[in-house]
Parts: C-alpha cells; structure tokens; sequence
C-alpha cells in the first residue's frame, strides 16, 4: 500500500499561473495571502467539497512539488488531516484509502472544482480588495450547513 | 501708465493667438489651478523681461534654460505643447507676446517678444534634442516727436526699465507665493526696502546726502584758503590742523558708530527671532506633550492593527481555510466510527464458526437438533435461522480467509486508520472556534480603526496649530524641541555681544561727543583769533554756514518725513485693512507701523489676517508712491489671494478697484455663478472680466495627452 502522505498532488498549468502565483508566495514569506503554493490549494480544495465542485485535470499540468507530508512538515497538520477526512466523507468509505492514488486523485479533482470556482470568482470580483480581504470574504460568506441537513 | 492689450502666440499653454484687452481700473481673470492664469501673468514678465516664474526657483530667463542639472527645464518647454506637436521635420514654430501701452503723457507703446524653434528632421518631438530655439529677439515701438521709433534689443530693454523702473518690479508685477519675501513682520528690514524701493522718500536722502559731501568739500577749500591767508601765524596754523585733525576722527568716529549701530542692529534682530522660538517653544510644551503623546497613540494603534493582520494572515492558510466543512468532517468520523466498532466485532463472530457447517447441514438433513431434539422441517423459523447462520458464516469465513491472505496489507490498512481516528475529533474542536477567532479579531480591528481615524483627525489639527505657531513664531515646536538648549545658548551669546556692542557705542558716543566738543572750543578760538586779525574768514566760510544750515534742515525735514510717511502708510493700510476685513466680525486688530519700520506682529491673528495686512501695506505704499511722484503704475497680480476663502477674495477686490487707476487680477478663488461675483461685476471700476478654462483638442471623455489641452480664454464683461 502506498504512502498516501507521499504522493504529490497534481493541478492544471493555468491554475499554477492564473491563481496560485497570485496568491502565494513561491518559497514562503509574508507578503501574500498564502506563504506557500499548497496552501492555496488546500484553500481550493476546501471549496471544491464545500460547494460540491469536482471537476477532472485537464493537461498542460504543472510539475507536481507538494504531498501530504509537504503540509504536515510546516505547520499544515490540520489542513492535511482536513483534506483526508473530507475524502472519506465523500468516499462515503474507507475502501478509498486502500488505494491512496485513488483518494489523491479524489481531492485535486475537488481542488480543480475550486480553482474554477475562484477563477469565477476573480472573474466577477466587481470591488477590487486586497488578496486578503477576497479570500477572507470568500470563506466568511460561506452558508454554513447544519450538520442534520447535510447528506 | 495703462495696459491696452496683450497677444499671446504658442506661448506655454496658449496655442495660436489670443488677444485680451485690458482698461482702466479692475481687469480680473478668473480660472481653477491650471487653466493659465500664472502662464499669462507669466507673459505679461516674459514681454518685459523675458523671465517666466518658476514654482520654488522664481523667475528665470527663458534664453539660459536649463538652469541647472536639478532643474532641468528644456529650452523648448516653455512653448506650447500643440503648436510643438503640429510643426513638421525642418518647420518653424513662431513665439511671441506683445502689449501695447500707454505711458501717463498719452505716448503709446508696442512691446514685442518673439523666438523661434525649428523642428530638427526626423527628431522625436517630445525629445530634448529635437528642437533648436533662438535667443529672445525684443522689439519696441513708440511715439516720439519726430514719429514712431523703433528699438531693438539692449535700446529696447532701456526703455522697458524706464517705463518699469527695477526696484519697483516686485510690488507692481507681484506674485502672491513672494508675499512673505516682500513683507515679513519679523524682519523690518522687508518694510525699509519696500519703503525706499516704492516711495518718494529715497529723493530725500539722496538731497540730504549731496548736501553733506558738498559741505565737507566746502570745509576743506575753507581750511586751505585760511591756511594760505595765514602762513606766518604759527597759532592759527596749529588750530586749523587741530580742526583738521578733529574733523577726520569725527568722521572715522562716526563711521565707527554707524557700523556699531548696524550690528547692534543685527543682533537684536537675531535675539527677536530667537527669543520668538524660545518664547514658542515654551508656550507650546503642552502641545508638543500632546502631540508626541498622539504619534504615540498612532503607533501603538498601528502595531496593534500590524499584530492583528498578521494573526489574521496566519490563521487564513492553517485554520480559517478550513471553515464550514465540518458535517464532512462529521460524517467521516462516523465512518470511522462504524468500520472500528466492525474491527472490534470480529472476534464476537467467531461463534458463527461452532457448530460447524457439517454439523449444521446433518441438522438440515435430519430435520431434527441433534442437541435439544427441536424440529427443523420445511417451512419452520428453526430452518429459516439455521440457513441464515449458513450464510453468515459462509461471510465471516470468507473475510477471514480474506484477511489471512492479506494479513501484511490489513494490518497496515488498520494501524493507518488507527493513526487517523482521531482526525475528527481534533479538527472538530478547531473549527469550532473559526467564528469565534474571526468575529473577535474583525471587532478589535473596527475597534482600532475607529481610534486610528480619531487619533488621525486630533493629528491633524494639532498640524494646523503648529502651522500657525511655524508662521507666527517661526518655529516648529515639535520639531525644533530638541533644538531649544542651541536657542537658549546662541541667545545668551548674542545678549552678551550685544552688550559688548552697546559699550562700544557708548564709549564711540562719548569719544564723538568728545570730539565735537574739542572741535567747537578749537573753532571758537580761531574765530577769537579771527576778530582780532581778521583773517580766518574766507568766501568759502559762508557757502559753509550755509550748507551747515541745509544739511541741518534737510536732515531734520528727512526725519519728519520719514515718520509723516509711515503715518501715512499705517493709516492708509489701515483704510485697505478694513475694507478687506469688513465681512469678518471676529478680532481683527489693526496695522502698526513703528517709527523703525517695524510692523507689529499680533500673535491673536490667523494668516489669512496677516496676509491681509501685508497686501494692505504693499496696496498702501503703492498708492501712496502714485500719488506722489505722478505715475501711475498698473498693478498686475498672480494669486495674490491664494490663502484667503471667497468672501475675503470679494472684499480684497471690492477694495483694490479703487486703489490702482488699472489692476489686472488673477485668481481662482471667484465662483462665477455666485451672487457675490454678480455683485462684483456690476461695479463700474471692474472694467473686464476674462474667464480662463482649457480647450480639448481630443474626443470628450477622454483623458487629454499633453498637447491635447490648452488654453480657452472667454470674456465675460468686455
């Protein structure tokens, strides 16, 4: 069985190009929204199974650079524990863990869901914030479910 | 002396050519910022002087451009920016003002300025070499009796300066940002200079001055024509080299004093300055406390609001992120859940393995229990439970066969569901507080921002009252805190100097007093000498008395006039005062001038107040200056009301219309569809009215390029 922390995850070049590089930093720092690349794509991610948005990788894709591990080494712990739980629940079993490919491949298609979700977003972003503020905007407008609605 | 017209051709922002024609008492012209009113006071100077002013550098020849490496004006960037851009490769472009004018005797004159640019072939125009200017070519034609004349360059530029004689220039063609040069209330060596420069008094002086070197001439023939009469007499030859003598130390004395008067002089104005800061910088420690007290509220706010956004920033990425996925999270731990309890039910189903499948199957076969004897035929809920437990066993058998094949994979499978069980809960706990950590931080923040604004606001007008001080004491208290102990020690050195001066003075008093003392006992003696022998009267002896007696009167009329005129440019300053202050009922004080040309500095009054006095004593010298020597000068102004509000630029015009027999008026602080402005045009001293706006040379709505936009001049009283 393969290491599910190992594998890296995948998304489309225009992504990296269109989104992640305008919203993080390349090597880490305080300057932009995320210090790393992976955190905005957990930050798509996140939207991809809250809104329901899985959506296959087209190709050109970017190199891949981060795995689970990647996150759970500076400071991401939670996020990465996020994701897995939120493939489960969507898996709706943990069969899917006996094939962490399978599991991986699960979340960068929600991640992609996201991406064009934020794409959207940007696209009619009618007031011009800063970074920070869209992506704060973004999360604290989310319609939270009760837990007794959600199925 | 009037102004008839002026035409301006490609000249800063007045493309082709436009003529605006001017009359006697008020020409006002009125534009917002930018729209040419400095460009066409800047022509008005340029026709004359060929000089344009320049913001922070003043007037500059427009023949030495660029003057400096720091400001790098091109010589081809005073030219108007359209008629640059439609020359074509090799073209000229042709620059020019002309006034025309008309002196006090009725004798008219033309003033032409031109140069020409060429556009060098195939040259960028915007670029600084693309463009060859001439030098400025000046032209004036006038009356004369034998026709109309015509000079040329240096003949030209004498006639300007005796038309606009140079010490006059600034009050009469006066820019308002050189307000405080011209007259500042600290330095009563500004008023001395205005005073000479646009007054008749300096007439005196001048008188005063010829009659005191002919006397000392006269002395000196009488001196030696008695000298002459008297070679033989021992005595009267001692006595006339005592008189001598003593007329040379009283003239080196009284050189001696002078100079000990002008640095005493300059060492009170020094100690006035400085006792100003220091009296500044001790009334306002208060205000400085309050001030250094609110950049440090400010500081302390922005590094709580630093601290804030950057928790925010920290909890975006590793927290906040996260927000709303809690039912997944939820539904995962009951998957979790249900696949442990499976885990842990395992070894519960091991009973499906006892009795056997054998023995289950000889039950079904003999349709009886082999244990309790019970019957299990066809159709009995005793058959149906034993086929049921086939099967289940059939299934536990066959995840157990399962399990033991994959032994090595299952267990790796459990162990890393078991690292992962507890995900939900820990994240469950977390995300419970997202809401929490957010609203708290957003509050704090508005919080925060609220207390910026306030701190800010408080800020600001804590600036304006340090603008006020930095104007009225010349000095900023917040800045020059630190700097009060230098003040303190250059005032203690310079009262000691002071003192050291006022002993020398004295001492020069006493030693002249001495002198001339020495000196009438000696001229007493040769003049006993001179009634007995009669020889020590000469012709030049009563030219002598004579000029003794002029140089006496003449100093003594000096004087009287001095003062009569400062009298006089109080009160009529005062006239102009409270005109120009009449709408305003807080305290207003009044203009006092010291015998000394000192202006008295009111520390109650704000600096639209001060401007207002000042422009009262250049408007009352000016007028005064008319009235005496007969000329009449048109007064031509550039924003001289830039720091006054509109009702003051009403009452300010209200009153010059009548001072100057012609003022030409630039100013933005009109608004022209105001009753005020209506008010004002309706006079019969406001003779012309020209509105300055831009002419777009560009489709409307858009943003015009540089050389799309100049300027449109409409009459609106003509």
């Amino acid at each position: 069985m393969e290491d599910i922390f190992e594998i890296k995850f995948t998304f489309e070049q225009k992504i990296k190009d269109n989104i992640i590089v305008k919203f993080s930093n390349k090597q880490g720092g305080g300057f932009n929204v995320f210090a790393y690349h992976w955190q905005c794509f957990a930050w798509a991610a996140v939207i991809g199974f809250f809104y329901e948005q899985r959506r296959p990788i087209q190709s050109p894709k970017a190199d891949p650079v981060f795995s689970l591990n990647t996150m759970r080494n500076n400071n991401g712990d939670k996020v990465a524990q996020a994701l897995i739980c939120m493939c489960i629940a969507k898996a709706g079993n943990l069969d899917i863990l006996k094939e962490p490919d399978k599991a991986i491949t699960l979340i960068n298609e929600y991640a992609n869901g996201g991406f064009y979700y934020i794409q959207n977003m940007i696209n009619n972003e009618e007031n011009s914030f800063n970074d920070l503020e869209k992506v704060k905007q973004e999360i604290f407008k989310r319609k939270i479910i009760e837990e007794n609605d959600y199925e | 002396m009037i102004i008839k017209d002026i035409t301006i051709q490609n000249f800063q922002s007045y493309y082709d050519s436009q003529t605006l024609e001017f009359s006697t008492g008020l020409n006002l012209i009125v534009g917002n910022g930018g729209k040419g009113k400095s460009k066409l006071f800047n022509a008005f100077y340029w026709v004359l002087f060929g000089k344009i002013y320049i913001t922070d550098i003043g007037w500059c020849t427009t023949d030495g451009l660029p003057h400096s490496a720091k400001f790098s004006m091109q010589r081809h960037e005073f030219i108007n920016k359209r008629a640059l851009f439609e020359a074509q490769d090799g073209g000229d472009v042709k620059v020019s003002v002309c006034i025309d004018l008309e002196d006090d005797k009725g004798n008219s004159y033309t003033i032409e300025r031109k140069v020409f640019v060429q556009r060098l072939n195939g040259s960028d125009w915007q670029t600084d070499n693309a463009w060859n200017v001439t030098n400025c070519n000046l032209k004036v034609s006038h009356d004369s009796y034998t026709g109309t004349k015509v000079k040329t360059d240096f003949r030209a530029t004498d006639t300007i300066n005796e038309l606009f004689p140079e010490g006059i220039r600034n009050y009469i063609w006066f820019q308002g940002e050189s307000l405080d040069s011209l007259i500042n209330f600290r330095n009563k060596e500004t008023l001395k200079a205005a005073v000479k420069h646009i007054s008749y008094f300096p007439y005196y002086e001048k008188l005063s001055e010829i009659i005191t070197k002919s006397k000392v001439k006269i002395e000196k023939l009488e001196s030696t024509k008695i000298r002459d009469n008297n070679k033989n007499d021992k005595n009267i030859k001692n006595l006339l080299s005592t008189i001598d003598k003593l007329r040379y130390d009283i003239k080196s004395e009284e050189n001696i004093k002078s100079q000990l008067e002008t640095n005493i002089s300059k060492i009170q104005i020094a100690l006035t300055e400085d006792e100003g800061k220091i009296s500044g910088l001790a009334n306002f420690t208060s205000l400085v406390d309050e001030y250094n007290k609110c950049e440090q509220k400010i500081k302390e706010v922005m590094f709580e609001l630093e601290k804030l956004d950057n928790f925010q920033r920290r909890q975006v990425p590793n927290l906040w992120v996260l927000r709303g996925i809690k039912p997944m999270i939820e539904k995962c731990k009951e998957i979790i859940k249900t696949h442990t309890e499976e885990q842990n039910n395992v070894p519960e189903k091991k009973y499906l393995d006892e009795p056997s499948r054998a023995k289950l199957e000889e039950i079904l076969t003999n349709k009886k229990c082999f244990v309790c004897g019970a019957d299990i035929s066809e159709g009995s809920d005793a058959r149906t439970w034993i086929l049921n437990r086939i099967k289940d066993q059939e299934n536990f058998l066959r995840e157990m066969e399962d399990y033991t094949n994959n032994m090595e994979f299952s267990k790796r499978f459990e162990r890393f569901i078991g690292s992962i069980q507890d995900y939900p809960n820990t994240l469950t706990i977390s995300l419970d507080s997202i809401d929490k950590q957010y609203s708290d931080s957003e509050n704090k923040i508005e919080k925060l921002q609220a207390q910026k604004r306030q701190h800010i606001e408080k800020r600001k007008k804590l600036d304006e009252q340090i603008e006020e001080i930095k104007k009225k004491y010349g000095v900023n208290p917040v800045q020059q805190a630190q700097q009060g102990q230098n003040v303190a020690t250059t005032i203690k050195a310079s009262r000691s100097l002071l003192v050291k001066e006022q002993r020398k003075l004295s001492s020069s008093q006493e030693v002249l007093a001495q002198y001339k003392a020495d000196l009438r006992v000696t001229e007493k003696e040769l003049a006993k000498i001179g009634t007995k022998t009669g020889t020590i009267t000469v012709s030049e002896t009563e030219w002598k008395n004579i000029s003794v007696f002029l140089e006496d009167i003449c100093k003594r009329v000096q004087e009287n006039a001095r003062k009569d005129l400062l009298h006089k440019i109080e009160e009529r300053a005062n006239t102009f005062y409270r005109k120009f202050t009449e709408h305003d009922n807080g305290y207003k004080g009044e203009v006092k001038i010291g015998d000394d040309y000192s202006i008295e500095f009111d520390n109650g009054l704000n600096t639209s107040h001060e401007d207002r006095k000042k422009m009262s004593i250049i408007n009352a010298m000016l007028s005064l200056n008319q009235e005496a020597i007969g000329t009449f000068y048109p007064f031509i102004s550039d924003a001289p009301t830039s720091s006054f509000d509109f009702e003051t630029t009403h009452k300010y015009l209200m009153g010059i219309k009548d001072i100057f027999g012609q003022s030409i008026i630039m100013t933005k602080d009109i608004d022209v569809k105001s009753e005020s402005y209506k008010y004002l045009a309706r006079q019969n001293n406001v003779s012309r009215i020209y509105l300055l706006d831009s002419e777009l040379y560009c489709d409307l709505g858009k943003d015009p390029e540089l050389h799309e936009v100049s300027t449109k001049v409409t009459p609106l009283k003509f």
